[in-house]
């Protein structure tokens, strides 16, 4: 059955789904059926509010209404005000919330200008929203929580708290049946699979709008990418990296008595390692058209549309490792059928050491453009012992379905006379078995080398550059490593840094870690303690040296007196009170009104004890007393600082 | 007698200790004279075999002497055993060791001439690394001179420039004020760069060691290669993550793939590796032979 293309490409068209109500609702309401010339307007909007925003701080905001449907994937829009122009804020993907894809689809920036003359001077105003849409699609129904979300522009960041969106559930539809066939085999890593997508629709085809299928089957491999033509049917697939369409061919099937217009794909994966796979069932989701309506050139067009979905079986594929039993060495990971190696050589008359380059095609039915060559020198390969082989795993070109690799060795023995033939291994995932190819093999005439000894090109080269490189240098290493090739070949690198290959000798130059030792830890410590200690010291005597000499010298005066009074408290009393009077007197010159007041009883109380008549008949002075007079020069001494 | 045992006991010790450091210092000059007479030896061989051989047994015997149980950490040995690894035609230990080896001592001369040496012989198509910032070129004077002796310099130019300050203050000579005033911007000049130089380690920078290794799509073996061709022993890439063996890699040019691990050697990591990425370079060349 034949569907016209711009039919199903109009129907079943992958350009993204709406959100419509799970209730019949009127589509004028629906954000994605909006009329068009909404659009204008809605864009003038966000200009002016745009034009009137403060242009001070970047202002973020979320438009995520709903209502949201589970397998349907929904738009959301994050609108940034107050960026700059030049250059395009960068989004900053949100942590992954289990469920729920969230995929940034297009950064639309609006710009607008403004200009105002004012008293004959023009000033223009530019400015900028940028319009993030997203896609966002729920495996389940649910409340989902995605954020935060960060946008930024070069030092300038936004963000927006995280929003709670939720996702509601669809009906299901007796009219439609999804399946997806997967092979009832095991497969192999690196094999192709087929897999068959089935859509079945029991009914008009005209009422469907946004048909989506989705798998995590398609999430979890890499599917082989088929560009289909302009005249393909396509059937929407939806997986973590997007939308696709696959080719897809049309039929009429009968299943149950009813009759089902069935859309299938069959598109291609590869299984990348070995497990078992448990798939939940496909869903296919929909909107189904249930009311109509006459457009202005009394066009049909979708009045009212309703979700729907259909369920299929849950899937399980199990990928297996290849077998460790009958694996040839040259078995580098291969799959698939009909392999042939093809070996050509550059030359075949060779010296001992000469390089031939050997190209080495491998065809067939499988990856050939990500198989890689397996050693030379196994299942019966080239020898290592009289061929010198590359190291490593090779890398080759693919062409036109053969894979290319250019690979060097050398011959190391006179006595070899042909390149044998070399092996390639794949698995056959079909028979489960290994199988082998072998090139043909290829006759060698091979000659002794003619020696140039490297010491004629070292000693030249010492010759020219004695100082800088005792040994030898770059150029002479060149030379040297290839002395022994053939005239004809040349010398594979030229630099124009040369290098200086000299080596250091001395063991307390080579064995000695060069770490950080105590000691120099200790010196570094000991300078800037010393370079501080000798900037307090500065730092002090210069305050010292700015002191008045005047109050220095009154100072000094009554540390005097106060070491005096101090000292008297050893003293007989009256010795102590002419001594504690004394140094009181002259502290008194120093001391302010209210000092002095309490000065005078001391040196009274002093008196009485100078002039009793039978003296301080060999008695000590009371400490109190003492102790009362040093603290009141002591306040004085302070004072005076 | 019983009072005299502890004694004993730590002389004992003492003595053992001193025998065994002794002991590892005799091993390591002996395989230093030993990887020394290897690349004398192949310098002075006419052969080309015998040179490369004896070249690759040097490498092996200098990264013996660099990641072995003692980890000498020097630059003049890991100049050494890049020197070693571009005469036994490992491109790609050669470039680690260089770079390993300014790591430890950025101003090393001959390891800066011969990296520049060693990237040169790469292929035309891939990415150099990146030249200097502004920030090193600003520093490029403080390169020169090895991270300890920035160190101890910076420390004596704040020691000279506190003493011409203290000076200054206590006998208010404007020649001395001005002298510490050099000796001070010199001391935070140095600081500065020995902290530019320290802060950022090149924690993710690694080179490819092997021979060839393909850059792939995917973390898999059987993921598609991400490049035209394999990239060469010596590339140098920033690693921004590791995963199951796989390192996802960034080259100089801002194009990135998937290698294994064990393809690549880590330039602020001195591990064990590389002696047996260089046994296993060594042992393969062997048995080629």
């Amino acid at each position: 059955m034949y569907v016209p293309r711009s039919v199903w490409r109009r129907q079943f068209g992958t350009d993204g789904g709406p959100s419509v109500a799970a209730r019949v609702h009127d589509s004028r309401k629906d954000r994605w059926n909006r009329p068009t010339w909404l659009a204008p307007i809605f864009v003038t909007l966000i200009l002016a509010w745009a034009s009137l925003a403060s242009a001070a701080e970047p202002v973020v905001q979320v438009e995520a209404d709903g209502p949201h449907f589970a397998g349907i994937p929904s738009v959301v829009r994050i609108l940034v005000k107050g960026f700059d122009q030049e250059p395009e804020p960068q989004f900053v993907q949100p942590d992954a919330t289990p469920g729920l894809q969230v995929e940034l689809i297009n950064v639309v920036p609006h710009v607008s200008q403004r200009i105002e003359i004012f008293n004959g001077r023009q000033t223009n105003y530019s400015s900028v929203v940028y319009d993030f849409r997203f896609r966002m699609l729920a495996d389940k129904p649910g409340a989902y929580t995605t954020g935060p979300f960060y946008i930024q522009q070069g030092q300038t960041r936004v963000t927006h708290q995280a929003i709670d969106v939720k996702f509601e559930d669809i009906a299901a539809d007796k009219d439609t049946r999804v399946l997806i066939k997967l092979p009832d085999r095991a497969v192999y890593p690196g094999e192709r699979v087929l897999v068959e997508v089935q859509w079945w629709y029991a009914s008009d085809t005209d009422n469907i709008r946004n048909l989506t299928v989705r798998s995590q089957l398609f999430d979890q491999f890499n599917f082989v990418e088929e560009k289909p033509d302009q005249r393909d049917q396509l059937l929407p697939i939806q997986t973590a990296k997007g939308s696709v369409g696959l080719k897809a061919k049309v039929s009429k099937e009968t299943f149950r008595g009813r009759s089902y217009i069935v859309l299938t794909a069959s598109p291609q994966f590869i299984p990348d390692k070995p497990g078992e796979f448990n798939f939940p069932p496909t869903v296919a989701t929909m909107n189904k058209v249930v009311r109509w309506r006459r457009d202005f050139f009394r066009g049909k067009v979708p009045a009212a549309t309703v979700p729907t979905k259909s369920t299929g079986q849950a899937v399980r594929l199990v990928v297996r490792p290849y077998p460790r039993e009958g694996r040839p060495e040259s078995f580098v990971g291969a799959v698939g059928n009909g392999f042939a190696m093809e070996v050509t050589a550059d030359r075949t008359v060779v010296r001992v050491g000469d390089p031939i380059g050997l190209t080495v095609r491998v065809r067939g039915e499988g990856r050939v453009e990500n198989i890689s060559l397996p050693p030379l020198d196994v299942d019966g390969g080239m020898s290592a012992d009289r061929f010198r082989l590359p190291a490593g795993e090779l890398a080759g070109t693919l062409e036109d379905g053969v894979k290319t690799f250019p690979v060097s060795v050398r011959v190391l023995d006179a006595n070899v006379r042909e390149i044998p033939a070399l092996a390639f291994s794949w698995f056959n995932p079909n028979t489960e078995t290994y199988q082998t190819t072998h090139s043909a093999p290829i006759a060698l005439r091979v000659e002794e080398a003619e020696l140039v000894t490297a010491a004629d090109v070292v000693s030249r080269v010492a010759t020219t550059d004695p100082q800088d490189s005792p040994k030898t240098d770059a150029g002479a290493t060149d030379q040297a490593s290839h002395a022994e090739t053939a005239p004809g070949t040349a010398v594979a690198h030229s630099s124009a840094h040369h290098a200086d290959l000299s080596i250091e000798v001395s063991p307390e130059r080579l064995l000695t870690n060069q770490r950080p030792r105590i000691s120099e830890t200790l010196a570094q410590a000991a300078c800037y303690l010393g370079g501080l200690t000798l900037l307090m010291l500065a730092v002090w005597d210069r305050r010292r040296r700015l002191v008045d000499p005047q109050v220095a010298r009154q100072r000094q005066n009554l540390r005097e007196h106060q070491q005096r009074i101090q000292s008297a408290a050893g003293l007989p009393r009256d010795v102590a009170a002419k001594r504690i009077a004394d140094s009181l007197r002259a502290v008194a010159a120093n001391a302010n009104a209210e000092q002095r007041s309490r000065i005078e009883p001391l040196i009274a109380q002093c008196e009485e004890i100078i002039y009793v008549p039978e003296g301080g008949n060999g008695e000590l002075v009371q400490p109190e007393f003492v102790a009362r007079a040093a603290g009141l020069t002591a306040e004085i001494l302070q004072e005076t600082a | 007698m019983s009072n005299a045992c502890p004694y004993i006991v730590c002389l004992w010790l003492t003595m053992t200790s001193a025998v065994l450091v002794n002991g590892q210092s005799a091993a390591l000059n002996a395989t230093l004279s030993e990887a020394i007479e290897s690349y004398d030896a192949a310098m002075d061989s006419a052969s080309r075999d015998e040179r490369l051989r004896l070249f690759q047994q040097a490498e092996l015997l200098f990264a013996r002497l660099a990641t072995g149980p003692s980890g000498v950490r020097n630059g003049n040995l890991y100049s050494n055993l890049g020197n070693a690894a571009l005469q036994a035609e490992h491109l790609g230990l050669a470039v680690l060791s260089y770079r390993r080896a300014l790591y430890i001592e950025p101003g090393h001369r001959q390891a800066r001439q011969n990296l520049e040496h060693a990237r040169s012989l790469l292929p035309d198509w891939v990415p150099r690394a990146a030249p200097a910032g502004n920030a090193d070129t600003f520093f490029v004077w403080a390169q020169q001179l090895s991270l300890r002796v920035r160190w101890l310099l910076a420390a004596a130019m704040f020691l000279s420039g506190s003493a011409l300050l203290a000076a200054a203050i206590r006998w208010e000579r404007l020649l001395f004020r001005n002298m510490a005033v050099l000796g001070l911007v010199t001391w935070m000049l140095l600081l500065a760069a020995t902290l530019w130089q320290q802060l950022r380690p090149p924690l993710a920078d690694a080179v490819v060691t092997r021979s060839e290794a393909i850059a792939r799509a995917a973390d898999a073996t059987n993921a598609p290669a991400r490049f035209g061709e394999p990239l060469p022993g010596g590339t140098e890439v920033q690693v921004e993550q590791q995963r199951d063996g796989w390192a996802h890699v960034r080259l100089a040019d801002g194009r990135d793939g998937w290698l294994r691990s064990s393809d690549l050697g880590f330039v602020c990591d001195i591990p064990k590796e590389l002696s047996g990425a260089a046994s296993t370079q060594l042992n393969s060349g062997s048995s080629a032979r």
